[in-house]
């Protein structure tokens, strides 16, 4: 962890280390840790330039920006994200370093989606109002995995890995 | 649990790869820069709640768009879908969204007699990846009021 924050110019104090749902006593920076040693050959793809997210404002801000905090936000049946899924969101992103910030919306479900689009890969976490969290990560190589962030924790940790060298 | 969408719906073949589908949007289906419209997110594709279907009056998970043919014959226009200044629309093609395992069946409804609806072949919902894929070929053709404080 101490040489990926030295590498991207940021450190995380114990008070932004906050616990990560579904997978224990995890922290984010459990989640991290391991990805000083990742470092894979993945060919580089140009893409647009994406937008930072407004990482000064809270997941519970941005979706109260959208107007998505009440039920039927989208007009279409859907269920308005629930606290403890912003809070796990809100607890992840604090836990990142800020040169990836994702994009923040709402599922349909009652959930915050987070998104990541880089150069060479795509991330997406999925946290839903029951604390579970699923993972779809997207390489321009087209390798794609899909599932519960459990099951899939290397693959998202390599995907934050080149996310962060990429920014 | 629902029913599968796949066992429910059948893929309608009168409707041509090259129909134009309107996807009523909102504004948190849109990533925002300053005011502006980027692109379509993710969630715009995302299935409907299971819970919500009885109220939504349809059998299986799916999601709403309306047909441009239709559209055409009944003489509204796209901006007429849009009920208020949070709804905006965007479009994507039957023909990209089969290319993600998915079909689209007329659903006329009291919403209109162009609703129809895109739903997956196979298992019970959308997976993330084809919801992604389809937001990222979707195109923003009415963009719904901006944020109100990003």
């Amino acid at each position: 962890m101490t040489l990926l924050a030295a590498r991207h110019g940021s450190t995380l104090s114990a008070d932004e280390i906050r616990p990560w749902p579904n997978l224990g006593t995890a922290t984010t920076a459990d989640l991290l840790s391991s990805q000083d040693l990742i470092d894979p050959p993945i060919p580089r793809r140009r893409t647009e330039s994406r937008p930072a997210s407004p990482i000064g404002l809270s997941v519970g801000q941005v979706l109260a920006a959208h107007g998505a905090l009440l039920d039927n936000w989208d007009g279409q049946g859907a269920i308005a994200p629930g606290m403890t899924a912003i809070r796990a969101a809100q607890g992840f992103i604090a836990g990142l370093p800020s040169e990836v910030p994702p994009a923040v919306s709402a599922s349909t479900t009652g959930g915050v989606l987070l998104e990541w689009e880089g150069e060479s890969v795509d991330l997406l976490l999925e946290i839903g109002n029951d604390g579970a969290v699923e993972a779809l990560v997207s390489w321009s190589t087209g390798t794609e995995v899909e599932g519960p962030l459990a099951a899939l924790k290397q693959q998202v940790l390599d995907a934050l890995a080149v996310l962060l060298d990429d920014a | 649990m629902a029913a599968e969408p796949g066992t429910v719906y059948s893929d309608d073949r009168s409707i041509p790869d090259s129909e134009v589908l309107y996807r009523v949007i909102s504004t948190a289906h849109v990533e925002w820069s300053d005011g502006s419209a980027v692109r379509v997110q993710t969630n715009a594709f995302q299935d409907q709640p299971e819970s919500r279907l009885p109220e939504l009056g349809v059998p299986a998970t799916a999601v709403s768009v309306f047909l441009q043919s239709e559209m055409d014959t009944s003489g509204r226009t796209p901006a007429d879908l849009c009920w208020d200044a949070g709804r905006g629309v965007a479009t994507v093609t039957a023909g990209q969204v089969r290319a993600e395992g998915q079909g689209v069946v007329r659903w006329p409804n009291d919403s209109g007699p162009e609703h129809a609806m895109i739903f997956t072949l196979s298992g019970a919902k959308k997976s993330k990846g084809q919801s992604k894929r389809i937001a990222a070929a979707a195109t923003v053709l009415i963009a719904p009021a901006p944020p109100t404080a990003t």
